[in-house]
């Protein structure tokens, strides 16, 4: 029997309300929903609440999965949105608002100077981790829900426009203005182009 | 940046992790090589996504997590 094959009959037990089938896909799929989670909200209380929320639906909402795509892609879009969801709710937006002033025009015409090299043994200081972190935390939630997927997850294009439901052009150009912004967060940190010619505090 | 290097370097950050066709990169590779600026542009984006994954550590799902994930749903 295959994977996918052994899934769907696990699918289907879970929604005639198999406990063991139930239990074994969210043993099967938590520690990856957690991860996003965790990657969109920053925090592990509120992770914990997307995860629990993510699998309540699945449970209630099983029998609707019509299996167009995994059942990992479809958890992945439910925590996504939930993520997101709670992130709006949150007032996030002041740092999105700060973002959105950014004139991106002028980010990508910024001159960067090469980096320097050995730029590894700066990573494990804290200041270095501190400047990650907030240059993550100030990526509005839009474009560092498609960076996570993208380029940490290693999902295609076409896998993030389904999870995050926009199309592919729009993911291409949200990954492009989330690169460029911390591209140009990490040149600052390794003092790589000078701040007072970007216009930003 | 000349205009066109700006153009070229902007198809090139939207094509990053982009499956393209062999004729594409060639043609792309051999531009990037007369662009110094395009390259530094690329190169520098490229070790931005690398570093962020560096600094990315695995978020484990605490098994206190685990355990009340479970109890939530009933199925422990």
């Amino acid at each position: 029997m295959t994977d996918s094959v052994s899934e769907s009959v696990l699918i289907g037990n879970a929604i005639k309300g198999d406990k063991l089938a139930q239990s074994k896909l969210v043993r099967t799929y938590s520690s990856r929903i957690y991860a996003i989670a965790f990657r969109l909200m920053q925090n592990e209380e509120d992770a914990e609440d997307v995860l629990q929320e993510t699998f309540i639906i699945m449970l209630n909402k099983l029998d609707t999965f019509k299996g167009k795509s995994t059942l990992y892609t479809w958890l992945y879009r439910v925590a996504t949105n939930i993520a997101l969801g709670k992130l709006r709710k949150k007032k996030k937006v002041n740092v999105s608002e700060t973002f959105n002033n950014i004139e991106f025009e002028n980010i990508s015409s910024l001159e960067i100077a090469d980096w320097p090299d050995h730029l590894e043994e700066k990573f494990d200081t804290e200041e270095f981790q501190e400047c990650l972190k907030k240059a993550m935390d100030e990526l509005p939630d839009h474009y560092r829900a498609v960076f996570i997927l993208r380029d940490l997850e290693g999902h295609s294009t076409r896998n993030t426009a389904k999870i995050l439901e926009i199309t592919e052009a729009n993911v291409k150009v949200r990954l492009m203005r989330a690169r460029l912004y911390l591209r140009d967060q990490l040149a600052y940190h390794f003092k790589c182009v000078d701040r007072g010619n970007y216009g930003r505090p | 940046m000349a205009d066109h290097s700006k153009e070229i370097a902007n198809i090139l950050k939207i094509k990053l992790g982009e499956t393209i066709d062999n004729s594409t990169v060639d043609e792309l590779v051999d531009y990037i090589k007369s662009c110094e600026d395009c390259k530094v542009d690329i190169d520098t984006i490229q070790q931005t996504i690398t570093i962020v994954r560096t600094g990315d550590f695995e978020y484990l799902l605490p098994q206190s997590v685990s355990k009340r994930l479970l109890k939530v749903l009933d199925l422990e």
